[in-house]
């Protein structure tokens, strides 16, 4: 991935990081602001035009560092709280709902990973004797640009320290040779969203397809990394029932099942403020559907047919207290 | 549709010659078009109000259509930057209100990229970044109308420390912008086939692609016939399904047979 133009903070200038990010991707084209937001919140602007050659911006997040997750979204924890040291994502996705969110595609890189740090620590501090959840991997994915970004590494390493403290790395990445080098800790879940190479081939443009997903996490949970499988978003497609059951059974015959942390189901959703802006930006208007003069994003009696009918076929292959439905 | 702003009748003889544009009669401003109405040239006159002015005014005469490229070119001064140089605005900044606009730039371009501000008045004193007067008006007003990836401007050194304006004559100026012809020209392509992705979809184009797709074209052919293609639209060529079928099976003769030469 070739990334021509950086813009950087002018306040960030100097530090350290800034500079080793810009080492690395070597940008043809390094222009400074004042903040992000003069070239990520401009509203004329086109998501989707962007997409086919986004640039990167260096910025210093100021705060919302961790925010709760819905109520329903936990893989077994009371308090889970997510976090982003990067807006948008080297794939596309067209169900990707940060095209609903966010005016542009440019990358939003957040260097002051030690602030996300200190948050980190004061919410273990709030509750001294609960187990806290943070996930990464909402509005970027945790490992796709870590040759660059460093995030999972940092983050790994700080996590150490606390055992009441789990991290969930989402991804839908192959970039996992660094892990492998390094001693794996509990706390640390690394987690692939997984669908059937179908709806892979359909759906998820630019990711690595089903079976170097696979490749990975066998990796991983060959080196002793905890893994989070996450069948989300399901899909809903003609033989819907027959492709999932076979994908459900040969994910399950790929991989180890008792060094699975987690197991997560989730249907296509979308907040119903983004349904325009998703509109405007996404080539597939079928994934938008109206139902009663309203919009969704898809049927809701639909993804709860998908989702039980997946939470029932997984329950086959692993522990029911380990599968969760977000 | 691609709008060409140029700040003066001087700068923009070499466009008008070289894509044949035709003038228009209208009092307010001049303004050019080619035959099948890809391009259009307006003159914007100096400065900020008249450049605001000027894309307010052609929008209008092309119904406010929505998405629409917007492209200045024009002359610029810079204290060390070589005279003839091209360069492809990345930051605007409006010196009086110290408003600043990104440019985004979507597509692969070699044209050297720098930061531009535009200025009320001349200033005599040159600085590290290029000096205009009216791009920061086409900027805030071009924006109205379209989207930040399809404004843009190419700027050509025409002074600076060593070499004042006063030393041009009247041959120069179009001379430095013939001399950058290529460069434009590549960048008016590039930057239209980009907004075909987000206009209304030319099937002519879509169909002939898909064809040599289908005859097995490499990926860098494919994209150059995409390419050849584009620039005869904007030279008011025509092409057609049946004529690009003859060279189906022979990719290099069908870019030969595209890459006319100006005349």
């Amino acid at each position: 991935m070739r990334i021509d133009t950086l813009y950087i903070e002018q306040r960030i200038l100097k530090n350290q990081y800034t500079k080793q990010v810009t080492q690395l991707l070597k940008p043809k084209n390094v222009i400074y602001c004042q903040s992000f937001r003069e070239i990520f919140n401009l509203k004329k602007q086109n998501f989707r035009i962007q997409k086919y050659k986004p640039s990167m911006i260096l910025a210093m997040k100021e705060n919302n560092f961790l925010i709760e997750t819905p109520k329903t979204f936990n893989i077994g924890g009371k308090n889970n709280y997510y976090f982003s040291h990067m807006y948008n994502c080297i794939f596309d996705c067209k169900y990707c709902y940060l095209q609903g969110m966010f005016n542009s595609a440019n990358y939003v890189l957040f260097i002051n990973y030690e602030s996300f740090f200190l948050e980190i620590k004061k919410k273990l501090e709030e509750k001294p004797n609960e187990d806290i959840y943070f996930f990464s991997g909402y509005d970027c994915d945790s490992l796709a640009l870590e040759k660059i970004t460093g995030f999972a590494r940092s983050f790994i390493n700080f996590f150490r320290q606390f055992k009441r403290g789990f991290l969930e790395l989402r991804t839908k990445s192959c970039q996992v040779d660094e892990f492998l080098k390094i001693t794996p800790t509990e706390n640390i879940i690394f987690s692939w969203s997984l669908n059937p190479q179908n709806i892979i081939t359909k759906f998820e443009d630019k990711t690595p397809n089903l079976e170097k997903r696979l490749d990975s996490i066998f990796k991983m949970q060959k080196n002793n990394w905890k893994i989070g499988l996450r069948f989300d978003p399901i899909i809903y497609e003609n033989n819907f029932e027959t492709i999932y059951t076979n994908f459900f059974e040969y994910v399950f015959k790929r991989l180890k099942i008792e060094n699975i942390h987690s197991v997560t189901v989730g249907s296509l959703r979308l907040p119903n403020s983004y349904i325009s802006k998703f509109k405007k930006n996404t080539l597939n208007q079928n994934l938008v559907q109206n139902l009663d003069g309203k919009e969704y994003f898809q049927n809701h009696e639909l993804s709860d047919y998908t989702k039980d009918f997946c939470l029932k076929k997984i329950s086959q292959y692993c522990d029911k207290n380990i599968i969760f439905s977000n | 549709m691609l709008h060409l702003l140029i700040a003066t009748h001087t700068e923009a003889k070499p466009l008008i010659d070289n894509f044949k544009l035709k003038k228009k009669k209208f009092d307010e401003f001049s303004i050019y078009w080619s035959k099948n109405k890809n391009i259009s040239l307006t003159i914007t006159g100096i400065g900020k109000v008249n450049s605001a002015s000027s894309v307010s005014y052609t929008a209008s005469i092309f119904n406010f259509e929505k998405n629409n490229i917007w492209l200045n070119i024009g002359i610029c001064g810079h204290k060390h930057f070589k005279i003839g140089d091209i360069f492809l605005v990345n930051k605007t900044i409006d010196f009086a209100s110290t408003k600043v606009w990104f440019p985004s730039i979507n597509i692969d371009t070699k044209i050297k990229q720098a930061s531009c501000m535009t200025l009320d008045k001349i200033k005599t004193k040159y600085e590290n970044i290029l000096f205009d007067m009216e791009l920061s008006g086409i900027q805030q007003s071009a924006l109205k109308f379209s989207s930040i990836e399809f404004v843009h401007s190419l700027k050509i050194v025409s002074d600076n420390e060593k070499v004042s304006q006063r030393c041009l004559n009247s041959k120069d100026i179009p001379k430095l912008i013939f001399n950058r012809m290529e460069e434009i020209e590549q960048f008016m392509i590039n930057i239209s086939i980009l907004n075909d992705k987000l206009m209304k979809e030319n099937f002519i184009m879509k169909e002939i692609i898909r064809m040599i797709k289908e005859e097995g074209f490499k990926k860098n052919h494919i994209l150059r016939v995409e390419y050849l293609l584009k620039r005869m639209e904007l030279y008011s060529r025509t092409y057609s399904i049946k004529g690009i079928s003859n060279f189906l099976q022979k990719p290099l003769e069908l870019m030969d047979f595209l890459n006319f030469k100006k005349k």
